[in-house]
C-alpha cells in the first residue's frame, strides 16, 4: 500500500514537529511513508473566505499531486474534510477517487489499520478537544479518544462543553478577532476547569488558537496535537 | 416609534461584536438560555425515532414548494378565495405596508393588535402604520417589552433574552403605570395580561405572520406559546395576515411534518401551546373579513440563486441560533437585521440586495457546523455562508482583504513560490519575534494579537527536515 | 393590485427557471405515520386485541369512573383516553375532543364550585330523541334502582298492538319517521333489558301505582 503523507501548509510551517511526529506515528504502525515534494495547500482557506477560483486552482493541483496513492493521510480533521467534502465538486474531468482516499490521522489508524497503540510513551492528565470540522464534517467519531485511551501513561479527562466551538474558524479569528477571544475564553475555561496538563486535538489549527491563549494567561497547560501524544 | 438602534447606520459585524462582547449581562443571558433550550430541544429530538425521516422530508417538501412556487401562488389565491377570504400581492416593503395601511383604514380603527411576525418587523409596518396616525400593539410579552422600551428584539424566538426581570419589573412599573410591582415572573406576567387583555377586547383589527400557508386548502397557520395569536386572529372584525411568500406549502398533509420539526426545535416542545389554523372567513365566528397579503421583499431574488434558494427553506425555528457559539457571545442586537444568527447571516444579505453591513454578516461565522447538524430542514448553512462570501468578495470594490489572500493562492499554486514564500515569512518576521514567539502584532495580525500569542515560523519546515533527513 | 401579482409571479417563475421539475425527487415519507391503515386493517387488528382492550377500558374506569371531580386531574384523564385509544387504533370524534378541552378549561373552576361533582354521572335518567309523531318527540329512560331500567314511551305507541302491526294514528306528524324512531328505540329496550311503558295504554296504566305512591 503506498501512502502519502498530506502534511498541510499549516503544519509545514508553523509545526513542522507535528509532522514528524505523524510520521513516527504511521511508521510505527508499519506504514512506509512517502512525501510528494509538490504538494503545498488544500485551498480550504481560501473556499472559507470566498475565494472560488483560487480554491479551485488548488484541488485541482491537490488531485493531480496526490493521484496514484492508495491512501493520503493528513494530520488535520479539518483538511482532510475539506479534500473529502469539497474538493469532488470543484475538479472538472474528475478526481479520480483521490478525495475518498484522504483520511485524518486517528481515522487512518483505527478505521483503515486497525491500530489503537502506537508505543506512546506520553504521560499526564490529558483532555480532548474536537475541532469542529473533524466533529461534523469529516465525522471521525471516536477514533482519538480509542487512540488516546490506549496511552499507557495517560489519564483521559472529558472536556465540559467540548463540541463547541474553540472560536479558531481561520479567518475569522483575525476579522472577527473579539468574538473568536470571547469564544476561546469559553474554551479555556472548560480546559482549566479539567484540571488537565495538557489539551490535544487532531487540528493544529485549534491548538495555534488555544494554546497561544493558554500561554497568553501565563498557563502552564500545554496544547499538543494527537500525533505528538501517539509518537514512539 | 424610533430607537437608537433602529435609526443608527447599522454597524458592521466586527465593531458591532465589539461591543457586544463587552455586555457581560447579554452574555451571561444568552449563555444561561442557550443552555437551557439545547438540552430540552436534545431531549425532544431525542425522543423521536424518526427525526431523521422527519428532517428529509421537511427538506424535500419545501424544496419541492420554492420549485412551484409560482403554481402553488395562484393555487393559494383561489383557495383563499373560495374560502371568503381576499388576497394582496406585494413586490416590496413599500407596497406591503401601503396595502395594510389602506386595509386598516378601510376599517377607520386607530389601533391594531399584532402577533409576532418577523416579515412585519423586517418591512417597518408599525412605523408606516404609525406615520399614519395607527398604533400597533404587540402582543407577544417578549414583544410588548421591547417596545415599552423601544428597542429592537435581540432574538428570533426569545425577542426580550437581552432584559432580565429586574429590568422588566422597572419597565412595567414605569410604562404600565404599576409602581409597586415586584420582579416575581408571575406578577410580571399578571401585570401584562392585564394590559394586554384590554387591547385585546376593543380591537377592531388584527395583524398576523403566517409559519405556513397551504395552497391546497388556502389555510393559515401561526404556532405561539403565549395565547396572544389565538386573541389576535379569532377576536377582531378584520384580520390581516402579511406573510413572505416562501411560506407557502403544498398541502395540508405536509403540515404533519412542521408541527413535529417545529416545536421541538424551537421551543424543545413535543407540541406548540397554540396552534392556530384558518381559512378564509366563517359567517358568525372570528373575523369576518380575512385579507392575506403576499409579500416578495427581495425573496424572488433569493430564489433565483440554485445554491441560495436553500435559505428560504427556513420555517424560522431559530435552532440554529440556539447552538451558535459566536451568537452565544454576541446576543442578537450585534447583527443589526431582523433575522440574527446562522441563518439571519445569509438571509439579511439575500433579502436585501445590499453589500454594505450585510456584507459583512456572512463572515460572522467560524463555520462550526453546529448550525446545519440542527437544521429541520437541512439547510447546509455553512455551505451557504461561504456562497454568500463568494459573492461579498466579487461585488466588493475595495478589495483590501482580497488581494493579500490572491497573492497567497498564486504561491500555494506553485511549490517553488510557496517554498519562496514559507522563507520570506522567516525573514521578515525577525523584526517582531523574539525566543520563538511574535511580540508585536503588525497589520492583520493585531487583531490576533490582542488576546492570544502566536509562534514564530521555526527555522526549518517540516519538507526541509524530510529532504535533508530522508534525502528524496 | 394586478400589476403586483402579475409581475410577481413572473419573478418567480423567471427564479426557477432553471429548475427541471421532473428531476426532483418525490417527497420521502418515512416517518411514522398513523392512520396508514385500511378500516379492514383496523377492525381486524382491534379483533385480535379485544381483551387487552377491555383490560385498558377496566383500568381506566377503574380510576376515573364514579370519582369527585376533586380526585380527577382531567388533563392527566384526556391524555390516558387519547393514548388508549390510538393504541387500539380507535378514533375519538371531534366532539368528543371538544368536549375534553372545554372540560379541562373549567377544571379549576369546577374544583372550586363543586369538587364532588360526579363528571361521568351514571346514566339513571335520559332523555331520547324520537320524531314522528311530531317533529321534537322524545321518550323518556329511567334507571331506577330497584325496579331497574324503564323506557317511558309517552306517543310513540298509543297501544300495545301497535308495536306488533306497525300502525301509527291517522295524524302522525311523519309516519315514516315514527317507523324509524320505534326501530331505534325497540333496539335500545332491548339492548339495555328495560320495559317499555306504553302510558297511554289503559290496560298498563291499570297496572301502575298512583301518586302519592312511588315505584324506586
Amino acid at each position: 500500500m503506498r501512502v502519502a503523507l498530506f502534511v498541510t501548509c499549516l503544519v509545514d510551517t508553523l509545526f513542522p514537529e507535528v509532522g514528524k511526529a505523524t510520521v513516527r506515528v504511521l511508521e510505527s504502525a508499519g506504514v512506509r511513508v512517502e512525501f510528494p515534494r509538490e504538494q503545498t495547500c488544500c485551498g480550504q482557506m481560501h473556499l472559507n473566505a470566498g475565494s472560488r477560483d483560487v480554491a479551485r486552482t488548488l484541488a485541482e493541483r491537490f488531485v493531480r499531486v496526490f493521484d496514484g496513492y492508495d491512501a493520503i493521510v493528513a494530520p488535520s480533521g479539518s483538511c482532510a474534510g475539506h479534500v473529502r467534502a469539497h474538493v469532488p465538486e470543484f475538479v472538472d474531468g474528475g478526481d479520480r477517487g483521490v478525495p475518498e482516499r484522504v483520511f485524518e490521522l486517528s481515522q487512518f489508524l483505527v478505521d483503515e489499520l486497525g491500530v489503537t497503540e502506537t508505543g506512546s510513551s506520553f504521560t499526564g492528565l490529558l483532555t480532548y478537544h474536537p475541532a469542529c470540522h473533524s466533529l461534523r464534517m469529516l465525522r471521525v467519531g471516536s477514533a482519538p479518544l480509542r487512540l488516546l485511551e490506549r496511552v499507557p501513561g495517560t489519564e483521559l479527562v472529558e472536556l465540559p462543553d467540548a463540541e463547541t466551538c474553540c472560536g479558531f474558524g481561520g479567518m475569522f479569528a483575525v476579522k472577527n478577532a473579539d468574538v473568536s477571544s470571547a469564544m476561546l475564553d469559553e474554551k479555556l475555561e472548560n480546559v482549566l476547569a479539567t484540571g488537565a496538563n495538557a489539551v490535544c486535538a487532531c487540528d493544529s489549527s485549534c491548538l495555534m488558537h488555544v494554546g497561544g491563549g493558554l500561554r497568553r494567561r501565563g498557563s502552564s497547560v500545554s496544547a499538543v496535537h494527537l500525533a505528538e501524544v501517539l509518537a514512539p | 416609534m424610533s430607537d437608537a438602534s433602529r435609526t443608527a447606520p447599522p454597524l458592521a459585524f466586527p465593531e458591532a461584536a465589539r461591543r457586544a462582547v463587552a455586555n457581560a449581562q447579554v452574555r451571561a443571558n444568552v449563555r444561561l438560555a442557550q443552555n437551557a433550550i439545547r438540552a430540552k430541544r436534545a431531549s425532544v429530538v431525542g425522543e423521536l425515532r424518526d427525526w431523521e425521516a422527519l428532517r428529509d422530508a421537511g427538506a424535500a417538501i419545501k424544496r419541492d414548494a420554492l420549485a412551484r412556487l409560482d403554481e402553488l401562488l395562484a393555487q393559494l389565491e383561489t383557495s383563499v378565495h373560495d374560502a371568503g377570504g381576499q388576497v394582496h400581492w406585494a413586490r416590496d416593503a413599500n407596497e406591503a405596508n401601503a396595502v395594510v395601511v389602506g386595509l386598516v383604514q378601510q376599517t377607520g380603527a386607530r389601533e391594531v393588535v399584532k402577533v409576532k411576525s418577523l416579515l412585519t418587523d423586517e418591512i417597518g409596518l408599525n412605523v408606516a402604520l404609525a406615520d399614519a396616525g395607527i398604533e400597533a400593539l404587540e402582543t407577544d410579552l417578549a414583544e410588548l417589552i421591547c417596545q415599552l422600551a423601544d428597542e429592537r428584539p435581540s432574538h428570533l424566538l426569545v425577542p426580550a433574552i437581552h432584559k432580565n426581570r429586574r429590568e422588566i419589573r422597572d419597565l412595567f412599573r414605569e410604562r404600565l403605570g404599576r409602581p409597586d410591582l415586584a420582579d416575581e415572573p408571575g406578577e410580571l406576567a399578571e401585570a401584562a395580561r392585564a394590559h394586554l387583555r384590554a387591547a385585546f377586547l376593543r380591537a377592531g383589527v388584527g395583524i398576523s405572520g403566517a409559519n405556513f400557508a397551504v395552497a391546497e386548502t388556502g389555510t393559515v397557520c401561526v404556532v405561539e406559546s403565549e395565547g396572544n395569536g389565538r386573541m389576535c386572529t379569532s377576536l377582531p372584525q378584520t384580520l390581516i395576515t402579511v406573510m413572505g411568500i416562501e411560506k407557502t406549502i403544498p398541502a395540508w398533509q405536509d403540515l404533519e411534518v412542521f408541527l413535529q420539526l417545529l416545536p421541538r426545535s424551537a421551543t424543545g416542545e413535543r407540541m406548540n401551546p397554540y396552534t392556530s389554523l384558518w381559512t378564509g372567513v366563517f359567517p358568525g365566528d372570528g373575523p369576518q373579513e380575512f385579507h392575506l397579503v403576499l409579500v416578495d421583499a427581495g425573496r424572488t431574488r433569493a430564489l433565483a440563486d440554485p445554491v441560495g434558494r436553500d435559505a428560504l427553506r427556513c420555517i424560522r425555528c431559530a435552532a440554529c441560533i440556539h447552538v451558535c457559539p459566536v451568537y452565544r457571545q454576541v446576543g442578537g442586537h450585534a447583527y443589526h437585521s431582523v433575522y440574527a444568527g446562522p441563518i439571519g447571516a445569509i438571509l439579511q444579505p439575500q433579502l436585501s440586495g445590499e453589500r454594505g453591513q450585510p456584507g459583512s454578516l456572512p463572515f460572522a461565522s467560524s463555520l462550526c457546523g453546529a448550525c446545519g447538524d440542527v437544521c429541520p430542514v437541512r439547510i447546509d448553512i455553512p455551505r451557504l455562508l461561504v456562497h454568500e462570501r463568494e459573492r461579498v468578495n466579487a461585488a466588493q470594490s475595495a478589495r483590501r482583504e482580497t488581494v493579500p489572500l490572491q497573492a497567497i493562492g498564486r504561491a500555494f499554486a506553485s511549490p517553488k513560490r510557496y517554498e519562496r514564500a514559507q522563507r520570506l515569512a522567516r525573514a521578515l518576521q525577525r523584526l517582531v519575534v523574539s525566543d520563538g514567539w511574535f511580540v508585536r502584532f503588525p497589520g492583520p495580525l493585531a487583531g490576533w494579537g490582542r488576546s492570544r500569542d502566536l509562534p514564530a515560523v521555526p527555522r526549518e519546515t517540516f519538507r526541509e527536515w524530510w529532504r535533508r533527513e530522508r534525502g528524496a | 393590485m394586478n400589476a403586483a401579482r402579475e409581475e410577481m409571479l413572473a419573478r418567480v417563475r423567471a427564479a426557477t427557471a432553471d429548475v427541471v421539475l421532473q428531476d426532483l425527487p418525490p417527497v420521502p415519507r418515512d416517518y411514522v405515520r398513523r392512520g396508514g391503515r385500511s378500516r379492514r386493517e383496523v377492525v381486524e387488528l382491534f379483533s385480535r386485541r379485544v381483551a387487552d382492550y377491555r383490560a385498558e377500558v377496566a383500568l381506566l374506569a377503574e380510576k376515573y369512573l364514579g370519582r369527585p371531580l376533586k380526585e380527577i386531574d382531567l388533563s392527566a384523564m384526556l391524555r390516558d383516553l387519547v393514548q388508549g385509544a390510538t393504541k387500539y387504533g380507535i378514533e375519538i370524534p371531534t366532539d368528543f375532543m371538544m368536549v375534553g378541552k372545554a372540560l379541562m378549561t373549567l377544571e379549576g373552576i369546577g374544583k372550586q364550585l363543586d369538587p364532588d361533582l360526579d363528571v361521568f354521572g351514571d346514566g339513571t335518567v335520559v332523555v331520547k330523541s324520537a320524531p314522528g309523531h311530531t317533529p321534537g318527540h322524545q321518550v323518556l329512560f329511567v334507571k331506577l334502582p330497584k325496579r331497574g331500567p324503564v323506557v317511558l314511551a309517552g306517543d310513540l305507541y298509543h297501544y300495545p298492538e301497535e308495536r306488533a302491526t306497525g300502525r301509527t294514528p291517522t295524524f302522525e306528524f311523519n309516519a315514516e319517521q315514527s317507523a324509524v324512531s320505534r326501530k331505534k328505540i325497540e333496539a335500545f329496550v332491548k339492548q339495555n333489558k328495560a320495559e317499555l311503558w306504553i302510558e297511554h295504554d289503559i290496560a298498563t296504566h291499570a297496572k301502575l301505582p298512583k301518586a302519592p305512591a312511588f315505584i324506586e
